[in-house]
Parts: C-alpha cells; sequence; structure tokens
C-alpha cells in the first residue's frame, strides 16, 4: 500500500467520522418542559393542592433536572435540582445518572405538597451506594408537529407529557 | 531490462518493477507510450506517434495515452514529472541517463506473483469510499429518526366508548401489582369522563407510582388541530387499598382542558 494510499485512506475514515458526527441524531442540546397538577386525595376538598413544573435540561453529556413547585396562588415553595450526567445518546429511552442534588424549600404555614414529600423521600431512597440516582426515561408517544412527547419515568413510573426543544 | 528512475522495466514481459519489489504488468497503451518513449530516450515524442506506437494508424485516443503517461508516472513515483517531462504542444519526453538497453531474459527477475500494483487504487478507492459513504448518508438521513421516538405499546389497554360515541384510550403503563386495583381505578375514570358533558381528551395514559402512593394521569386530546394535555399528579400517601380519587373525579376534574 503506497504512502498516497495511506493517506487516502485516512482521510476518507475523517470524513465518515466527521459526517458520522455532523449526523449525530441526538441533538446536543435538548430541553424538557413538563407542567403538572398536584393533588392529594387524601384531602376533604381534593381540589388542585399545588403545581410543579419539571425542566429536563441536556447539553451534550451533561443533564440537570429542575423541579419547581408553585401554589395555586403562583408562589414559590420549593425546588429540587438534580445535576449529572446523560450516559446514553438515545433520546427514545434516556438513561440519567444524577449524582448531585440541592434543594430549596420555602418556608410557608402551609404543609408541603404530598407529592413534593413523595419526590423527596424517592429521590433520597433511590440514591445508590455510589451516591447517584440513575432515572430513565422512555418516550411513549411523540407529536412532532406539536414539540410534545409523552415519556414514562423510571424508576417512580410516572408518565407525563412534555414539550421539547432542540 | 531498462533502468528508469528507481524502477526497472522487464521489456519483454512489458513488466515494470519498483525498488520495493511490487511489479506492474503494463496494460497495452501503457507498455506502447513506455516502449515508445525508450525508443526516442531524451527526445520529446508528439501524442500521434505516441497513439501510433509501431503501427500506421493511432490504436489509442488522445486521452488514452494521458491516461497511461498517469500512470506511468505514478508507478515510477514520478511526482514532480522528471522522468517523464511534458513538452508542451508536442508531447513526452523519457529523460533517460545513458544507459545500455540490456538484454538479458535469462537473467531477468521474475516479478512475485503475490504483489499486484493498483496505480489508480488510491484516488478510485477514496472515490468509491467517499461515494458510498455519502450514499449511506443520504439514505441514513432520509431515514433518520426524530428526536424521540414512540416507545411501546401500553401494558394494558382500554378502549372505552362514551355516551357521545366518542371512544377514549385508556393506556396502563404500570402494571398490574399492588394493592392499588387498576380496574377499578379504570372504572372510576371512565364513569367520571361518562360523567362530563364534553370530553375533550382521546388518550389517557395512566400509571401507578413504583411506591403505590400516587397515580399519574395524563390526558392528551386533539381540539381544533392542537394538541393539548394534562398532567395529573394524585398523591395518597396512606398506602392502603382505598386509593379513591372519586371525590376529584366527581367534580368534574377530567372535562376541563
Amino acid at each position: 500500500m503506497t504512502n498516497k494510499l495511506r493517506a487516502g485512506l485516512l482521510l476518507v475514515l475523517l470524513m465518515i467520522i466527521a459526517l458520522g458526527h455532523w449526523l449525530r441524531p441526538e441533538a446536543p442540546y435538548l430541553r424538557l418542559n413538563c407542567h403538572n397538577e398536584l393533588y392529594d386525595s387524601t384531602q376533604p376538598t381534593a381540589g388542585m393542592e399545588a403545581y410543579m413544573v419539571a425542566d429536563y435540561v441536556f447539553f451534550n453529556d451533561s443533564a440537570r433536572i429542575y423541579y419547581r413547585y408553585f401554589s395555586i396562588s403562583g408562589d414559590a415553595i420549593a425546588s429540587l435540582i438534580l445535576s449529572g450526567t446523560r450516559d446514553n445518546r438515545d433520546t427514545d429511552r434516556l438513561l440519567l445518572s444524577m449524582d448531585q442534588f440541592t434543594q430549596q424549600v420555602h418556608i410557608t404555614d402551609q404543609p408541603l405538597p404530598a407529592q413534593l414529600r413523595q419526590m423527596l423521600n424517592t429521590i433520597e431512597r433511590n440514591m445508590d451506594d455510589r451516591g447517584i440516582h440513575p432515572i430513565r426515561m422512555q418516550v411513549l408517544e411523540r407529536h412532532h408537529e406539536h414539540s410534545a412527547i409523552i415519556v414514562q419515568f423510571e424508576p417512580s413510573q410516572a408518565v407525563g407529557s412534555c414539550v421539547y426543544s432542540d | 531490462m531498462v533502468q528508469i528512475g528507481q524502477c526497472r522495466y522487464l521489456t519483454q514481459q512489458k513488466r515494470l518493477l519498483n525498488s520495493q519489489g511490487e511489479s506492474w504488468e503494463l496494460p497495452r497503451a501503457e507498455a506502447q507510450v513506455l516502449t515508445c518513449l525508450l525508443d526516442h530516450p531524451n527526445k520529446p515524442v508528439d501524442k500521434k506517434t505516441l497513439r501510433c506506437g509501431s503501427f500506421d494508424h493511432p490504436q489509442f485516443s488522445e486521452s488514452a495515452v494521458v491516461r497511461a503517461v498517469f500512470q506511468l508516472r505514478n508507478f515510477l513515483q514520478d511526482d514532480d514529472h522528471t522522468l517523464i517531462e511534458t513538452v508542451k504542444g508536442v508531447g513526452y519526453c523519457l529523460m533517460q541517463t545513458p544507459q545500455p538497453a540490456q538484454t538479458a531474459p535469462a537473467t531477468e527477475p521474475v516479478a512475485p506473483p503475490a504483489k499486484r500494483r493498483w496505480p489508480l487504487a488510491g484516488k478510485r478507492t477514496i472515490f468509491g469510499l467517499a461515494l458510498i459513504v455519502t450514499v449511506l448518508a443520504a439514505l441514513w438521513l432520509w431515514v433518520k429518526p426524530g428526536p424521540f421516538e414512540p416507545h411501546p405499546a401500553a401494558l394494558k389497554q382500554i378502549n372505552h366508548s362514551l355516551p357521545s360515541g366518542e371512544v377514549v384510550e385508556l393506556l396502563w403503563h404500570s402494571p398490574a401489582s399492588g394493592h392499588l386495583r387498576q380496574d377499578h381505578l379504570s372504572e372510576q375514570i371512565q364513569a367520571a369522563a361518562d360523567a362530563c358533558s364534553e370530553f375533550p381528551w382521546q388518550q389517557i395514559y395512566l400509571s401507578v407510582a413504583a411506591d403505590q402512593q400516587g397515580l399519574a394521569v395524563t390526558l392528551a386530546g386533539r381540539v381544533q388541530g392542537q394538541l393539548r394535555s394534562r398532567n395529573l399528579k394524585i398523591s395518597d400517601t396512606r398506602s392502603q387499598a382505598d386509593f379513591n380519587p372519586s371525590q376529584w373525579l366527581n367534580d368534574g376534574g377530567l372535562c376541563d382542558q
């Protein structure tokens, strides 16, 4: 094999790598926004207790999840932030390893929403011995024309609709 | 045998050998061109002569001659065209240091048969591979999935007909295990949907939380072509079998868009 041929093959290899990188189906930036109404069936009024906005932000291999809780009147109740890494590039079934957790709970005279208490318990329980909170997001349905997906989260098993932007 | 640069030309076999031991059995055009050039060392040979060789009429086209010279230069590693010079408006000139041509068939080495030189392998291979890559990339781009592809069907699906005749899909995405009874919850939700004067949803995604302390409900539907959805997270931390969102359901919670 001549040097020219070797150089040519190397060039083709680089082109393939560059092309593969350029054509990667996964966007380096991805954001999911999910709006949730929270109810507590044990409360006698049984009306909406609070609402929670969940933002899932992915940039390359990093992942960050923001859970923000608001009262019916719009006052901030709490915010939880999970940071970590995105373990795969499959947007169909995202695997996340969240290893940092910060929470900010505002002091109010109202009890915390039941779902928030559950969330705090789940995050605490789900940490493995390395301090990693694994999360899997599996897409159930998509509506590209509306940039919306229905997704199921593991380990909570919760389903939810989210709007995405990339 | 004739020495041409770092190569040797076996005149009888019409085979070129380079210093690495690679050999190239010359095709007709290359052999004719090289023979003509060797017949007139250090003298320009016009293209017509190169085309005709020992014949009266041209045997090859001019482009075939150009291609043959290119091939020869490539094998001879004559990148700077010092061996085969281009004489503008005339043709080509083989620059040879005076050296008697040897006719020694008995001593001509036999080229190793296993090694074969592919003069155009570099460029053709690159072009071919680039073409294949481009076609594959185009194909892949064409069938490239969107950012999200839907996943599998629900673990349990119930198609419920509303009094209006429309059908609502109840899609369970959690296993029917634990103390919360999916059938009972399905019945409650269907009854609540029936009670709505107008039910704006076509799909109801349902999942009992892994800790059995909550029910996630996602309502999805289209209103005038626009996608509408609501995510409801209904908690019951008592962990008892009588999980019952009926109050909220009875209040018409499912009917709102």
